[in-house]
């Protein structure tokens, strides 16, 4: 089932075109990452499908319902962080969360402690915010979004100022709401952690779409590249081809596809060459990224 | 909506600055209650008697106006001295107002007319009110006075006899009475203020081709002696400015700036503290519309205004009342209205007196809220409410003086009330229905603006 469709979507700031025909949907179950540079239009986008920014022209559908025209009824199974999660400082995080809990129906203490205890923070939640760190936010920031169990979670730079252990949590906890039906969209710079968690990227550069596929599509869009430990580069030197290349002594790169390279090994080993390892390249995310990048420019 | 408005208000009564103002309200508070309960040391005039003898030294006694100055000067001297020996209140209002003509026509006497039986006769009547002085013996004075006056309402007529008989009147008040000649018995002031104005009020009465000046004047007698009647009459001790009761009355005044900068900090900030600290992002992405949001704001300046209000009186009336005691708070606030005396309970006159001032504090409050709406900055926000406050104040004084249509557009023309409960007229004569018009207009035009934009605006990066 389909949770968010962004169809079509143009923003102008000034005369600068910020977001340039955006497309793409969320359906139940997904989280996908949203990745592109600084300054790309990922927290522009983020604004526009919350409605915290006019669009131009184009269509945003959360649950079926059209932000602009049923804002209420779009907004109210969507939580959120943008850019920041930004708290009343003078508060302590209970008293946050009981604001935010006051504004939707069916919301009680009861839910509060709930999703406190889903991020850990039991031990500090009635300290004021101005006590806790960067991290501490995040997790009180992610508590907030899910006081309302909603479908669509949004999140921006949500692992900004996370301990490896914060990161886990969250990976942890992402995954299991993406089960139980949540839909997710995580913006990051921090590609390599996304990867782990997510099925479906979108990269956004200079306000376009450059991909929007599921992880394993990113990937296998390059071709094949594999490395191979042997004895001596230079003896290999003769059997490689346009796009292969020596990395060092003992390390030679080349790109093949799955036939290829059985021959090709092959015809190393019967040429005298000892190989002592043959490891296929698993693209990361990021490489994913930069190339699409690197395409574009 | 409810959910909200509760929302705004936890925000608002936890944040510091609250507390911060609140805590410069009590100490003003308590200064402001200290400042009353001292007493209003009225102007010494210290008359240096050794200056004045080496002055008489250099006079030329045969010199017909030095000889004037000479036996003025002795009076003086004579007088002070008096002053000096005998300086309870009683005594040194007895010599300055009964010893005076005895001792200058002792030495008038003796220095200009040359009578010495005169001379020696006035000297020992000057003894002997020095002796009555010394008792403080109020009552003597009084009978002198009253066998003074009997004499003379018997001897004029017309007018001058009118006068004499009212001041009778009073002396004869003042006997059964019982008031003796103490400046710090309140009873004495009124009898006092009404002895000194009699004279000039009735004069002004029977004349019937007044200046406007003349005529002003007379109004302000006939108020100013119809409340001091009242306070002999009800012997209530109403004109005490050291009471609580007189720290109410003037609330607006002592504590007005309380209330406009209670006013502005909530009102300039609500909106513009939630762009500042980035929490309008997770506030408009609840589901309200934005129309829904930024009326529970407006609902809660709007509240928080009277309730301030409340606040800061009860505040008053618990470091007032452990300052200047509670008592005061008994006596009734009379005023003159219309040229009668109509008199209300203190929290009565204090209450109506806040609520007339309240659509100046609503033109001001909503002000600033459509600058925090519209700005989305707190200090830009505080500030030029202040300074409009300030410029519309500068305009209301400029349209006393110049009639310029642009001076009658300023709401500050319109936005005091406090004429209904003062009984007094409202200053550049605007009626209370083209008051109301034009406040509402101005509450409206701003909320439009304020509406308007809020409803469009782009959150930008915070």
């Amino acid at each position: 089932m389909c949770i968010l469709q962004v169809k079509h979507l143009y923003k102008k700031i000034g005369k600068k075109e910020i977001l340039k025909d955006v497309s793409f949907t969320l359906d139940k179950g997904d989280i996908m990452a949203f990745i592109g540079p600084n300054g790309a239009g990922k927290t522009t986008t983020i604004k526009c499908i919350l409605g915290l920014q006019k669009i131009r022209s184009g269509e945003i559908l959360i649950n079926g319902y059209d932000i602009r025209k049923d804002f209420v009824l779009a907004i109210s199974k969507v939580g959120a962080i943008v850019e920041n999660p930004d708290f009343y400082m003078y508060l302590s995080g209970f008293d946050n969360l009981k604001l935010q809990a006051r504004m939707y129906r069916n919301v009680d203490d009861s839910d509060i402690s709930r999703v406190v205890e889903l991020v850990g923070l039991e031990g500090r939640i009635h300290d004021s915010v101005s006590k806790y760190s960067l991290g501490m936010r995040q997790r009180l920031g992610i508590a907030a979004t899910l006081l309302s169990t909603p479908n669509l979670l949004v999140l921006d730079e949500p692992t900004n100022g996370l301990d490896p252990d914060g990161i886990k949590d969250l990976r942890v906890l992402l995954k299991r709401l993406a089960k139980s039906g949540v839909a997710i969209l995580i913006s990051s710079h921090n590609l390599s952690e996304l990867e782990s968690f997510c099925n479906r990227v979108c990269i956004l550069s200079d306000g376009k779409i450059l991909e929007e596929a599921s992880i394993k599509e990113v990937k296998e869009m390059d071709e094949n590249k594999y490395l191979l430990k042997v004895d001596d580069s230079s003896k290999c030197k003769k059997y490689l081809k346009e796009f292969d290349k020596v990395v060092d002594k003992n390390h030679i790169e080349v790109v093949r596809d799955e036939e290829e390279i059985a021959i090709f090994i092959k015809e190393l080993v019967l040429n005298d060459v000892l190989l002592y390892e043959v490891s296929k390249y698993e693209m990361s995310l990021e490489e994913a990224f930069m190339k699409s990048r690197g395409i574009e420019s | 909506m409810i959910r909200l408005m509760h929302n705004e208000l936890v925000k608002l009564v936890k944040k510091k600055s609250f507390y911060i103002v609140t805590f410069i309200f009590v100490l003003f508070c308590v200064l402001t209650n200290v400042v009353y309960k001292m007493p209003l040391e009225g102007e010494i005039v210290s008359v240096d008697i050794e200056a004045l003898k080496e002055e008489n030294e250099a006079l030329d006694l045969n010199n017909s106006e030095d000889l004037l100055a000479f036996v003025d000067h002795l009076t003086t001297i004579k007088l002070e001295e008096l002053k000096n020996e005998y300086s309870s209140n009683v005594q040194e209002y007895l010599i300055d107002h009964f010893m005076y003509n005895t001792i200058y026509q002792m030495y008038e006497s003796e220095y200009i007319l040359k009578d010495q039986e005169l001379s020696l006769e006035l000297q020992s009547e000057v003894q002997e009110q020095e002796e009555h002085v010394k008792d403080e013996d109020s009552t003597y004075f009084l009978d002198e006075r009253i066998h003074y006056l009997e004499a003379r309402a018997q001897d004029t007529e017309g007018l001058e006899q009118a006068r004499y008989q009212r001041l009778l009147e009073l002396a004869n008040i003042r006997k059964e009475n019982n008031v003796s000649y103490d400046s710090s018995n309140y009873l004495h002031n009124s009898l006092e203020f009404l002895e000194e104005n009699t004279v000039e009020y009735m004069n002004l009465l029977s004349d019937d081709d007044l200046t406007s000046d003349e005529e002003k004047r007379l109004e302000f007698l006939k108020e100013e002696m119809s409340i001091h009647e009242y306070v002999i009459e009800h012997k209530i001790d109403l004109l005490n400015e050291h009471t609580l009761r007189a720290v109410l009355m003037n609330f607006s005044g002592e504590f007005g700036l309380f209330i406009l900068i209670y006013t502005i900090m909530i009102a300039g900030s609500i909106v513009s503290e939630e762009y500042s600290r980035g929490t309008i992002k997770s506030l408009l992405t609840k589901p309200f519309r934005r129309r829904t949001i930024l009326t529970s704001k407006l609902f809660v300046v709007l509240l928080s205004i009277p309730l301030i209000m409340i606040f800061m009186s009860a505040i008053e009336i618990i470091i007032g009342g452990f300052i200047l005691g509670f008592d005061s708070l008994s006596v009734p606030v009379v005023l003159y209205q219309n040229g009668v005396l109509e008199s209300y309970s203190v929290l009565g006159y204090l209450f109506g007196l806040l609520f007339t001032s309240l659509p100046m504090y609503l033109i001001i409050g909503v002000f600033a809220f459509m600058l925090s709406v519209v700005t989305t900055s707190t200090s830009a926000a505080i500030t030029v409410s202040f300074l409009f406050y300030l410029l519309l104040n500068v305009i209301s004084n400029l349209a006393l003086v110049y009639d310029f249509w642009v001076f009658k557009a300023s709401a500050s023309l319109y936005w005091d009330f406090s004429y209904l409960v003062t009984g007094t007229t409202q200053t550049f004569g605007a009626n209370i229905s083209t008051s109301i018009l034009v406040l509402f207009i101005y509450i409206f035009v701003m909320l439009c603006i304020a509406y308007v934009i809020f409803g469009k605006k782009d959150v930008k990066n915070i």
